[in-house]
């Protein structure tokens, strides 16, 4: 019997030991990126009842256009492309510093909808029917040498149920014409959906973290 | 019992195996930066390849800030703190340094001891599935030896960004008559 109990402790110090050099192995690098953390929690009277973090890879094509834009290297003028929130292409100057500038624009938005459909880099709107919306707030900046998290976050107070599987995040930009229109940057599928009844409230949170 | 000691181990190597990998999904990027440096002789033989991922800066951590949100500051390359504006268009520089950076931080607004700059070639964008990369390179000239020891990614939009600086894991010297190209990738969606 007291054999068997040490041999045991034997196990479960192996196992322990084992976990503990995984992770020592856990890679020390914390430069060269950008990640983005989302929280979505569900409060039911007040009372958090669930809540989904999730770390993917949420940035659209519309994403990597305005990126792009930023490291284009010559001369003004140069036009390019995205697809706003209702599928329409518009065109989008990268320009130095006149009025018709895509960043000349405010305006940010936080969806929570119904839909599944896997996330695609080509994604300009949510993929669900039950889609809701809201302004998002003023992202917030807190800096942890060499790490810094930008924070923004919406809240959804819901006047009937649905189940919540897709998270967007978009923006308002200025095309060639001067005219503002909606584009969907971010766009995430949650690993666990959330079925929330009326009256629950939701929050959502992106966090992006540089150097995180 | 004399299979006592296998199952110790298959014990001991499930448990680090699956701290592993659970470690490693958390440690992935979602939007990356590599650089890769490449040093040419006189001939033009190439005798050292490095590829390695740059930490970025407050400034790139602005611009990005800038692109998703709305207005936001960075410090510029005199020290200065400046609101970035609304301007996107503006040359984009890669610049290697004999300096010593201890331990590249984001605070970072300029290389410790710059050599030279060189404005990058028109940056390229590509998408593979799901997946995005914005590539854009330089070369450098020597006409006598030089030892770098550090490289950046600079922005100008009416003051000069630091973007991205590392100090290379070893120094890489380019011999007289030699060349050196730096190549900065960008990838976004790097974990899908």
């Amino acid at each position: 019997m007291r054999g068997e109990i040490l041999v045991a402790l034997l196990l479960i110090s192996l196992m322990f030991l084992g976990v503990y050099t995984g992770l020592l192995m856990k890679p020390k690098e914390t430069k060269g990126g950008i990640s983005v953390t989302l929280v979505v929690r569900q409060y039911r009277n007040g009372n958090l009842i669930k809540e989904v973090v999730d770390r993917k890879d949420p940035f659209t094509n519309n994403f990597v256009q305005i990126l792009y834009a930023t490291m284009y290297n010559r001369g003004d003028q140069k036009t390019y492309t995205m697809k706003d929130i209702s599928g329409t292409s518009r065109s989008l100057y990268i320009s130095y510093s006149g009025t018709y500038n895509p960043l000349f624009a405010t305006g940010n938005y936080i969806y929570i909808g119904d839909g599944t459909a896997s996330f695609s880099i080509n994604d300009y709107k949510l993929s669900g029917t039950n889609i809701l919306k809201a302004t998002s707030s003023t992202p917030s900046e807190s800096t942890a040498n060499p790490k810094i998290n930008y924070t923004i976050s919406a809240s959804f107070s819901l006047s009937s149920a649905m189940t919540i599987s897709e998270i967007g995040y978009s923006r308002i930009l200025r095309d060639s014409g001067g005219s503002y229109y909606e584009f969907l940057l971010m766009r995430d599928v949650l690993s666990t959906p959330i079925s929330a009844l009326a009256g629950d409230t939701v929050t959502v949170t992106y966090i992006i973290r540089i150097n995180g | 019992m004399r299979k006592l000691p296998v199952i110790l181990l298959s014990i001991f190597l499930i448990s680090f195996i699956a701290s592993s990998a659970f470690s490693l999904r958390e440690g992935r990027g979602i939007m990356e930066v590599f650089v890769n440096l490449k040093v040419y002789d006189a001939k033009g033989t190439l005798i050292k390849d490095i590829t390695m991922r740059d930490p970025l800066t407050q400034a790139m951590g602005g611009f990005v800030n800038r692109l998703l949100f709305w207005t936001a500051s960075a410090t510029d390359e005199s020290g200065t703190s400046r609101s970035l504006g609304t301007g996107v268009s503006g040359p984009v520089y890669i610049c290697v340094g004999t300096g010593s950076p201890v331990n590249p931080a984001y605070s970072d607004y300029k290389l410790v001891y710059l050599l030279q700059c060189v404005q990058a070639s028109q940056s390229t964008m590509s998408i593979v599935g799901n997946r995005g990369s914005i590539s854009l390179s330089a070369s450098f000239a020597f006409s006598q030896q030089y030892t770098i020891t550090e490289v950046g990614l600079r922005k100008y939009l009416s003051y000069n960004y630091l973007l991205a600086h590392d100090a290379l894991p070893s120094p890489v010297t380019v011999p007289a008559g030699g060349k050196l190209t730096v190549t900065y990738i960008i990838r976004i969606n790097s974990g899908v």
